[in-house]
C-alpha cells in the first residue's frame, strides 16, 4: 500500500519537471526523485509530529492548505511547549532540499518534528526567530530569482492558513487539527491570469493526500494501533481559482477533486475541498451567445499581459468534428473565422504584414457520461509588448462571434464564452489589466447609483450574465463552495460570484465589514501582524476550518446535509444558503 | 475620430496544426502559447512541430490519464 501511494507522486508528476511555463526556479528541481520507503512514518528524524502534538486518533481532521507563502511556524499553528502541529509542509519552489522529500519533484519538505525543533530553538534563543526560520527552511531566500513572496509581510497564504487551521495554542481543538501544507511557486501566483496553477495545485493535492495517509500510519505506530485504525477525514482548502472554463466540473482538477472525495479507502477517513465562489460577479466576464451572436470584448491599453477569452460549446452526442469556430473581430480589422477540424489544432491569427495578433485552440472536451463538449480558447497578445520588439494586440474593442455548422436538430443552442481573470494579487508583478464584455443591454448601475446584482434586477435579455459567474475550479459535483456577506447586514457582497441557479455558494461566510468597508482583519506572515483584506479567498478557508471541526466529531458527515442544518441553528436570510459564524474574530486589545 | 474597419486590413488565419500530439500533464493553450513565448526570448527550447492531426486522440488520452491518476492515488 505505501509503494503505490509512493509510486503516484513519483510517476504521475514527473512531467511538472518539464515546467513548459518555467514556472521553477533551476536549483529547486529534485532531478533524482524516487519512491519514499514504507519505513518513512517510523523514521523519527522525520516524524510527522512531535509527540506532544499527537492529534486523538478517533477525533482528529487533518486541515490541508495549498496557497502561497504560508506561514507554517506562525503561533496559531503551534501547541503550548513550542511544538508545531504542521505535520508537513512542501515548499514546491525552494531551494531543493537534499535527503528530504526524496520522492517529491521538487522543492523542500519539513516535517513537524522539525519544525518543533526550530521552534524550540528560536524560544531559547539557540536559533533566531521566525525570519530566521523561513531562510532556514528556504520559504525566504531573497538570493534566488522570483518575487520572494514568502518575505511579504502580508500576503495571500498568511491571510488564508490561519482562518482556515490557525488556534490559539491553548485550544482544546488545536491538537486535533494537525496541518499539511502546499505553498505554491510564487511564479504560479505572479501570473494574473492563474492559468499555470493546475498542473502544481494538482501535485499539490497528491501532497496532501499522500502524507495524510502516512500521518495516520505514523499515529499508528505511535499509539501501537494496527493498520488502517487511524482514518483522519481531510479538509482541503484550496483559496485560488480561474474564471474561464468549462463550468461543467469536466476539468482534470475538477474531476480528480471529485473522485477523490468520492473514494473511500480503508485507511483515511474522507477528503472534502473547499473553493471560494470568486470575486468577478459585477466584472462582465460572463456571457451567453447563440450561434452567429457576436459580443464587445475590450482589451485595454498598457497591458503587459495576454487576454483570453473561452467559449464552450453545449453538450454533444458526436465526437468533435469542427462544428464549433470562433470569429475574430480585432479594432479596425475585418472578421476572420478559424477553420479547425481535429482537437487540439491551433491557428495563429496574423494582420496583413504578418505579425500576430492573436491565437486560438480547438480543445473539445470528452465528459464523463461520454458526450463531447467542443471548446475553444482564444489568447489575443499583450496590448503592451514585454520587451522590445514582441508582436503585441490593438487595444480596443474587439468582438468574439460564434460561427461553424448548426447543430444536428437544428436548435439555437447556447455558447458560454468567459473571458479568463486578469487580476495581479498584490506584491506581485503589476501591469495586468482586466479585460471585459461590452453589452449595451448591460446595466451596471440603477438609476439612483447603486448597482445592480442580479440579471434579473438588470432586466431585458443582455449577452453579458451575473448568474455562472462561478470559480471554474468549483463546479464539480462534491465540491464546496463558499461564498462572502457583508457582517453588519449579512447579506451576499456585491462582488461574490453566482451559482448557474443564481444561489451566492453552497454556504456563507462573513467577510466584509459593510458595503462601505470592505475588508476584515487578518494575520500577517509574522505571529502578532495584521493587515485588512477581502473577497471570497477568505470565506472559503472559515468554511474549511468549520467543516473540520464537525468532521473531527463525525469524520462520517453528511456535510452537505450539515450545511443545511447550519441554516436552522440561525436566523438565515431567506432565499440565502447558510451563513457561518464569524471563525476567528482577531481579538482586539 | 471614429475608428472604422479598413477593408484592406485583412487578416489571416494560419492553417491549423496540432499544439500537442499526446497528453502532457496540464496540457493547455495557455501553457503551450508561454511555451512558445519563452522559446522566442530563447528560455526554452522551440517545440517539434505537429501536422495538423497529430492531436485527435489527445481527449481519450486525457481521459485515461485522469483514471490513471486517480487510480495510482488510492491504490
Amino acid at each position: 500500500m505505501m509503494m503505490a501511494i509512493a509510486h503516484a507522486i513519483v510517476t504521475a508528476f514527473e512531467d511538472f519537471l518539464d515546467d513548459p511555463a518555467g514556472v521553477l526556479s533551476n536549483d529547486a528541481n529534485n532531478d533524482g526523485h524516487r519512491e519514499l520507503g514504507s519505513d518513512d512514518p517510523a523514521d523519527p528524524a522525520r516524524a510527522y509530529l512531535s509527540d506532544g502534538a499527537l492529534p486523538d486518533p478517533g477525533k482528529g481532521c487533518i486541515i490541508g492548505i495549498i496557497d502561497d507563502g504560508i506561514p507554517f511556524i506562525h503561533q496559531r499553528f503551534t501547541l503550548p511547549g513550542n511544538l508545531s502541529r504542521v505535520a508537513a509542509v512542501w515548499m514546491q519552489d525552494a531551494r531543493f532540499r537534499q535527503g528530504a522529500g526524496v520522492d517529491l519533484p521538487s522543492g523542500a519538505e519539513w516535517r513537524g518534528a522539525e519544525l518543533s525543533a526550530l521552534l524550540a530553538g528560536a524560544a531559547t534563543g539557540k536559533t533566531g526567530g521566525e525570519d530566521a526560520i523561513y531562510r532556514l527552511t528556504g520559504a525566504v531566500d531573497l538570493a534566488r530569482p522570483g518575487t520572494p513572496s514568502g518575505a511579504f509581510e502580508a500576503g495571500h497564504g498568511s491571510a488564508i492558513a490561519p482562518l482556515a487551521a490557525g488556534f490559539d495554542p491553548a485550544d482544546p481543538q488545536a491538537r486535533n487539527h494537525p496541518v499539511i501544507a502546499v505553498c505554491l511557486p510564487p511564479r504560479i501566483i505572479a501570473d494574473s491570469m492563474g492559468v499555470l496553477a493546475p498542473v502544481p495545485i494538482l501535485t499539490g493535492m497528491l501532497f496532501i493526500i499522500n502524507r495524510a495517509r502516512r500521518l495516520c500510519r505514523f499515529i499508528e505506530g505511535k499509539h501501537g494501533l494496527s493498520h488502517g485504525d487511524v482514518r483522519l477525514p481531510v479538509v482541503i482548502n484550496l483559496s485560488l481559482g480561474l474564471t474561464a472554463g468549462p463550468h461543467d466540473g469536466s476539468t482534470l482538477l475538477e474531476r480528480f477533486m471529485d473522485a477523490v472525495s468520492e473514494t473511500r479507502t480503508p485507511d483515511l477517513g474522507p477528503v472534502h475541498f473547499v473553493l471560494p465562489m470568486g470575486n468577478h460577479r459585477q466584472d462582465r466576464l460572463r456571457a451567453k451567445l447563440r450561434r452567429g451572436q457576436s459580443i464587445g470584448w475590450r482589451l485595454p491599453p498598457d497591458d503587459a499581459t495576454i487576454n483570453a477569452v473561452e467559449i464552450w460549446g453545449p453538450p454533444q452526442d458526436h465526437p468533435p468534428r469542427g462544428d464549433l469556430q470562433v470569429t475574430l473581430t480585432p479594432p479596425g480589422h475585418a472578421a476572420s473565422t478559424t477553420d479547425f477540424k481535429v482537437p487540439w489544432q491551433f491557428s495563429v491569427l496574423s494582420d496583413r504584414n504578418g505579425k500576430p495578433l492573436a491565437r486560438a485552440y480547438y480543445m473539445p472536451q470528452l465528459l464523463p457520461g461520454g458526450r463531447w463538449r467542443d471548446g475553444i480558447a482564444v489568447i489575443a497578445l499583450p496590448t503592451c509588448p514585454e520587451r522590445l520588439g514582441e508582436p503585441f494586440a490593438p487595444p480596443g474593442e474587439w468582438r468574439v462571434g460564434i460561427a461553424g455548422s448548426d447543430s444536428d436538430d437544428g436548435s439555437q443552442q447556447v455558447y458560454d464564452v468567459t473571458a479568463q481573470r486578469d487580476e495581479v494579487i498584490r506584491g506581485f508583478r503589476r501591469g495586468a489589466r482586466q479585460s471585459w464584455f461590452h453589452d449595451p443591454a448591460y446595466r451596471s448601475h440603477d438609476e439612483s447609483g447603486f448597482p445592480i446584482l442580479t440579471d434579473a434586477q438588470n432586466g431585458g435579455d443582455p449577452l453579458v450574465i451575473r448568474r455562472d459567474t462561478v470559480n471554474s475550479y468549483a463546479t464539480g459535483r462534491l465540491t464546496l463552495r463558499a461564498g462572502a456577506v457583508y457582517r453588519q447586514t449579512g447579506q451576499g457582497t456585491d462582488y461574490a460570484a453566482l451559482l448557474a441557479n443564481g444561489e451566492g455558494g453552497d454556504c456563507l461566510a462573513p467577510v466584509d465589514r459593510s458595503v462601505n468597508s470592505s475588508s476584515m482583519i487578518v494575520r500577517g506572515r509574522n505571529s502578532g501582524s495584521f493587515t485588512l483584506a477581502s473577497g471570497t479567498s477568505l470565506a472559503a478557508p472559515q468554511l474549511a476550518r468549520w467543516l473540520a471541526g464537525r468532521l473531527s466529531e463525525d469524520p462520517d458527515l453528511d456535510v452537505r446535509q450539515a450545511i443545511r442544518d447550519q441554516a436552522g441553528r440561525q436566523g438565515a436570510i431567506p432565499g440565502q444558503p447558510p451563513t457561518l459564524p464569524l471563525a476567528t474574530p482577531f481579538r482586539e486589545f | 475620430m471614429e475608428l472604422t474597419s479598413d477593408p484592406d486590413a485583412s487578416l489571416r488565419w494560419s492553417e491549423p496544426r496540432a499544439a500537442y500530439d499526446r497528453y502532457r500533464p496540464g496540457l493547455s493553450p495557455y501553457l503551450h502559447y508561454f511555451h512558445d513565448l519563452r522559446a522566442s526570448r530563447n528560455q526554452a527550447p522551440p517545440r517539434a512541430d505537429h501536422g495538423p492531426d497529430d492531436g485527435a486522440d489527445v481527449p481519450e488520452q486525457l481521459e485515461q490519464a485522469l483514471r490513471d491518476l486517480i487510480d495510482q492515488s488510492f491504490r
